[in-house]
């Protein structure tokens, strides 16, 4: 079983700090949820794990299966079997769907993965998200609707079989309906393949159909509460109001909305 | 030396090593690839006659220093298709004239051009009569090294009412040592007529780099990727398979090649 093992993690963009000490262990197979107050660290911790340029690491350890990640180049992070979903999936002119998932495959691959066995895959799983045959040969996320963009994004988890995969907001922007397929289809991957997910939502909803197992809450770039699934269903009710009370924390209204560049909210 | 040819319908290849002159007759439906190899100086006179219809895929294999002059003559209801695949690591020069001489006749003029070195270009599409069609598009991945220029002019001139002229000349860039200029003309001396043309020079968007490497690709295969989908436009006015198939092959195979070099 392989682990990630994130020990006092300390993030910051452009010289201001967004982690102030992130500790946390997810192992391969469990499902922990992150959860918190919009910009306050959540899609940070993410995009920190998977080795995103812009995040600078100024104190702290991210190890997984016992190797050093920040040590790591992104690609080199990808292929050791950590997967980020994207809350914001670029779209890249010129490269195919399809291209790019074969060229990502040979990537983690010793050798070239069949055309017959890569066309089988992409198949099955684009049935199996019930996505339309066509986008695979269309440019990477290129006019998808942003229910298209977050179900490639999946696809993409689904052909890559990571170890342990992060999912930011992969809710958004999916209707009731497709929130089921996309749910379905991610418990299908964690239970065949013993995958660990981290999933950031908003949304109790999303929860109710991935049931997991631990949940935490940052507020302010550090991890200030956590617990089971119970926590998600008390926060879903009651909101942060109480826990900024009881835990005697401020959440960071300086960051709130602000979008970055590079697609990704902190 | 100077070469005479008569195209005749269907495919065919013409090899150009010591040739310098080559003088074509199109008056058919002709699909033709001419590889260029080692060839200091290449004169190509073309001529499209009314109802023909020549796509000509002018693959540069040349390892020296290479001056193309181009003239093309198209005549009334013609199309003349051509694409220029400059993927080689040779200098060159390429002055590129197309006459729209007739009613009716089209030319659509594209290139995919792979630079680290001196790649030098200039294009002109001359719509000379009414009714009559040009377009012009480039596509450029340029190197560390390279040095690429394109002078594209779309000319519609008194008289030629009711034609169109259009351009599209892209140049991505992956270092901070290379130049690249694009120089877009439109000369349009009437009204009756439609005109566009859009430019782009510029680096490879660092959130696309993040993205395809996030999915574990190294920073060589995603150039590869990137500049074999940014240069295989090129191919898709070909409606000759085989061409079409050729093309896209050498290209993915020579964009390997240069990107890990």
């Amino acid at each position: 079983m392989k682990s990630l093992v994130i020990e006092d993690l300390h993030v910051e963009i452009d010289g201001r700090e967004i982690l102030k000490g992130i500790t946390l262990t997810v192992n391969q197979g469990e499902i922990h949820a992150i959860m918190g107050p919009n910009g306050n660290g959540k899609s940070t911790l993410l995009s920190a794990i998977m080795g995103h340029p812009r995040y600078k690491v100024t104190k702290g350890s991210i190890k997984f299966d016992n190797k050093d990640l920040l040590e790591m180049s992104i690609d080199e992070r990808s292929r050791q079997g950590i997967f980020l979903a994207m809350q914001y999936p670029q779209e890249i002119p010129g490269v195919t769907n399809s291209d790019f998932l074969r060229a990502a495959m040979n990537a983690r691959s010793k050798r070239p993965v069949s055309l017959f066995k890569f066309i089988k895959e992409l198949e099955t799983n684009i049935d199996i998200l019930e996505m339309k045959h066509d986008l695979a040969h269309r440019f990477l996320n290129e006019g998808f609707s942003g229910g298209e963009k977050k179900r490639n994004e999946i696809l993409q988890m689904k052909l890559l079989k990571p170890y342990i995969a992060m999912l930011d907001e992969t809710d958004s922007g999916l209707d009731v309906d497709a929130i089921k397929v996309v749910a379905k289809a991610i418990m299908d991957e964690h239970e065949k393949n013993n995958l660990g997910l981290m999933i950031v939502s908003h949304y109790e909803r999303f929860y109710e159909l991935i049931k997991p197992t631990f949940a935490h809450v940052i507020v302010d770039g550090k991890i200030v509460l956590s617990g089971d699934y119970s926590l998600v269903k008390k926060i879903d009710e009651e909101g942060y109001d109480w826990l900024y009370k009881e835990y005697n924390v401020q959440p960071n209204t300086q960051l709130e909305d602000e979008s970055i560049s590079l697609g990704i909210r902190v | 030396m100077t070469r005479d040819i008569d195209l005749k319908d269907g495919y065919q290849e013409i090899v150009v090593d010591d040739i310098n002159n080559l003088n074509i007759k199109g008056r058919f439906k002709s699909d033709v690839l001419i590889r260029v190899k080692d060839c200091k100086e290449l004169n190509i006179d073309l001529e499209v006659f009314d109802r023909g219809k020549v796509t000509l895929l002018i693959w540069n294999e040349s390892n020296i220093e290479t001056k193309f002059n181009e003239n093309y003559n198209v005549d009334s209801n013609s199309t003349l298709n051509i694409a220029y695949g400059d993927l080689n690591s040779s200098n060159f020069i390429r002055n590129t004239v197309v006459n729209l001489n007739g009613k009716y006749a089209s030319a659509l003029v594209k290139s995919a051009s792979l630079c680290k070195n001196k790649k030098h270009y200039s294009m002109s599409v001359n719509s000379n009569v009414p009714y009559t069609y040009g377009n012009i598009e480039n596509y450029s991945v340029v190197l560390d090294g390279g040095n690429y220029k394109m002078d594209a002019t779309g000319l519609i001139k008194k008289g030629a009412y009711k034609s169109e002229s259009h351009q599209t000349s892209r140049a991505l860039t992956f270092d901070e040592n290379q130049v690249s200029t694009i120089i877009p003309n439109l000369i349009i001396d009437e009204n009756d007529v439609m005109a566009s043309h859009a430019t782009t020079v510029g680096r490879i968007d660092d959130n696309h780099l993040v993205y395809l490497q996030s999915r574990g690709l190294t920073l060589e295969e995603v150039m590869i990727l990137i500049s074999t989908g940014y240069l295989l436009p090129i191919a898709d006015f070909i409606d000759n398979e085989k061409l079409r198939m050729d093309l896209i092959q050498k290209i993915e195979s020579m964009v390997s090649k240069e990107c890990l070099m």
